[in-house]
């Protein structure tokens, strides 16, 4: 009885937990038909052993969200590429292959040391591990193209989207970049440039108010008064202050511009032929491709210095032989492109300077526009003005100049200049006939201006080339017997009585033996007494006005 | 607690079923949970002794009787009841 009433018990039991079993499998059951139904199933299981099997749904639904995800990244203007846990790329989209400037094939497989050029293997597996670990990074990082090009690009990364896939997207940011460093390099040599032409204003009329006494005193004293020594001495230092004056007032765009239409082809080769004899022997001056009828308004005069002292720095630059090529082409300023910061849009001449030289570090081109800035060692080499003149009169002139340099790469000038539509006028000379009589201007002559002072040879140079001559420079007498070998026409010598290795009675009796025919006229502050060897030559002292320069001249050349 | 999330690769309701429960457990539930993730396409075997039907689904594996989730866990609400309940006397 008591075994019947066991097994019984025991039946009950059976029968409890199967009943437990089927009401789970039944509640199983009616939630994976509630799913179905709700549409939240993506798998059946078959277990016949032909394995999982997707519903058509869940099937179509993913190839929907990767072809999504597919456009996003192809159609993507950031650059996007994923990486496997080692860095080495395995996806890589269009803008991609924009940025590192190779095809996708040359992307694959490799890692972000092999496009960025200042980072090594160690730094980059150290960063990899950091990245993985954090999950993500952000940073800045430099692409170098295969034509060696650099790029700069922002990036975000964010590590583990998927197993083993790490996502990069990356952004052009060089365009951005060099706009914005055009900005504050424009803006901090404006205001330099402000401070330098107001200084220079005030400066030039106390020189005015020097050199106006000096001269009464100059006229006051007995002309055989050793006091004359002194007062000389002052006007000559207020000379060559007034022409520091003039070249900060050019810095500060307070020169006083003709502009007038030039080809740049004209501009270019006078400035070439013009700097042809004063480079040395072992740097050639190259005159490159020039567009054939663009032009520019600028005064002639004033760009023709501009280049010419941006050649012969570039020869100085070289020191161990070399070229400096002078070239230009067009281009077009658009909207968003980086010179946009610092011109006006439209078509513009690029005048290249280009030299083989040394180049400069980063921290030297910076600042190189800078008044007061050089280069060149020795007090007496530069004064480092030049570049800053050549700075505001192009600025002046409504246009942008800028340098390209590396150290041992050279170094490139570009000057930008608008375009003009304006007719380029076929007379040299129309543009500055300022204060001078038309009787006393040039009419065709060339003239050789022999001056080791530059100071006095450039403001002289200046006069002639306003009195519409031809002028050949030459601040050596070897410069000026080289220059004579290579020209055929010179119609007069102006030279310093007073230079080094050779005297201006000695080059001019030179160069008369090949043409008897030049007319000389000597510059001098010595007293006419060196004269006696060729009396027969004109003198003019210095500091001469530019009135009296033309008139000498026009007597001379018209006897 | 452990349980068992069957999935089928990165299929969207399998996707969905993972950050639902992943969701739910970062916000707290009583006493430990331990949870083992596998998917179908990997693994087809462990699905059918464990009598797996579809993906996804959600098994409690311990303590017993073992209780099932079919589907994409939805809101999370259902989830977050079914992890609080009293094991033994419950039905899904």
């Amino acid at each position: 009885m008591e075994d019947e009433l066991k097994r019984t018990h025991a039946e009950l039991e059976r029968t409890r937990a199967e009943l437990r079993r089927a009401r789970s499998e039944l509640a199983t059951t009616k939630e994976t038909l509630r799913a179905l139904i709700a549409g939240e199933i993506d798998a059946a299981i078959d277990d016949s052993g032909t394995g999982p099997t997707l519903l058509q749904t869940a099937q179509e639904e993913l190839r929907s969200r990767e072809g999504q995800l597919r456009a996003v990244f192809e159609g993507a203007l950031e650059a996007m590429l994923i990486a496997d846990d080692q860095g080495y790329y395995l996806e890589a989209n269009p803008a991609a292959e924009e940025l590192f400037g190779v095809p996708r094939e040359e992307i694959l497989g490799k890692r972000p040391t092999d496009f960025g050029p200042d980072m090594d293997d160690d730094a980059f597996e150290r960063s990899w591990r950091a990245f993985l670990e954090e999950g993500r990074t952000e940073g800045t990082f430099t692409v170098r193209r295969p034509n060696g090009e650099l790029r700069t690009a922002e990036f975000r990364a964010k590590a583990h989207i998927s197993p083993g896939r790490n996502l990069s997207v990356l952004r052009d940011r060089t365009d951005a970049l060099s706009m914005e460093h055009r900005l504050v390099e424009s803006n901090r040599l404006e205001s330099l440039g402000r401070l330098a032409g107001g200084v220079a204003h005030d400066f030039n009329n106390m020189l005015s108010v020097i050199v106006s006494f000096g001269t009464f005193l100059q006229e006051e004293i007995p002309k055989d008064d050793e006091k004359q020594e002194f007062v000389k001495e002052i006007l000559d230092g207020a000379q060559r202050a007034s022409y520091l004056v003039q070249q900060l007032l050019a810095f500060g765009r307070r020169q006083l511009l003709s502009p007038r239409p030039v080809l740049v082809r004209t501009l270019l080769r006078d400035v070439v032929r013009m700097t042809a004899s004063l480079t040395r022997e072992d740097v050639s001056v190259v005159l490159g491709p020039r567009p054939e009828s663009a032009a520019v308004e600028v005064d002639a005069t004033q760009m023709e210095q501009v280049l010419v002292n941006l050649v012969l720095n570039a020869r100085d630059a070289i020191s161990e032989g070399g070229a400096v090529t002078v070239d230009a082409e067009l281009l077009t300023v658009t909207e968003g492109s980086p010179l946009a910061a610092v011109l006006a849009l439209g078509p513009h001449a690029v005048l290249r300077i280009a030299d083989d030289g040394d180049g400069m570090d980063e921290v030297t081109a910076s600042r190189i526009f800078e008044p007061f800035f050089s280069t060149k060692e020795g007090g007496g080499k530069g004064t480092g003005l030049g570049l800053a003149t050549a700075y505001g009169i192009v600025k002046q002139s409504g246009g942008h100049i800028d340098v390209e340099s590396a150290p041992g790469h050279g170094s490139t000038f570009r000057i930008y200049l608008p375009l003009t539509e304006k007719p380029v006028s076929q007379s040299l000379d129309a543009q500055s006939v300022r204060m001078v009589r038309p009787e006393t201007r040039a009419q065709g002559e060339v003239v050789l201006l022999v001056e080791d002072e530059d100071a006095v040879r450039r403001p002289t140079a200046h006069t002639l080339r306003q009195l519409g001559y031809e002028v050949l420079e030459a601040a050596t007498p070897g410069e000026a017997l080289l220059i004579a070998e290579q020209v055929d026409t010179i119609h007069l010598l102006l030279s310093d009585m007073v230079m080094p290795r050779m005297s201006g009675a000695r080059l001019a009796e030179r160069l008369l033996e090949g043409r008897p025919e030049l007319k000389v006229l000597f510059i001098s502050g010595y007293a006419s007494d060196d004269l006696d060897e060729l009396p027969e030559h004109a003198f003019l002292a210095k500091p001469f006005k530019p009135k009296v320069l033309a008139q000498t001249l026009r007597d001379l050349l018209d006897d | 607690m452990l349980l068992r999330l069957y999935v089928s690769g990165q299929a969207p309701n399998s996707v969905a079923a993972r950050q639902t429960l992943q969701t739910a457990l970062r916000e707290g539930v009583s006493g430990d949970v331990s949870v083992e993730l596998i998917d179908v396409f990997e693994d087809p075997r462990q699905a059918a002794s464990d009598g797996v039907l579809v993906t996804p689904t959600l098994l409690r594996i311990e303590p017993e009787p073992r209780l099932a989730i079919v589907g994409n866990l939805g809101d999370g609400q259902r989830l977050r009841r079914w992890l609080d309940l009293t094991p033994m006397d419950s039905t899904v």
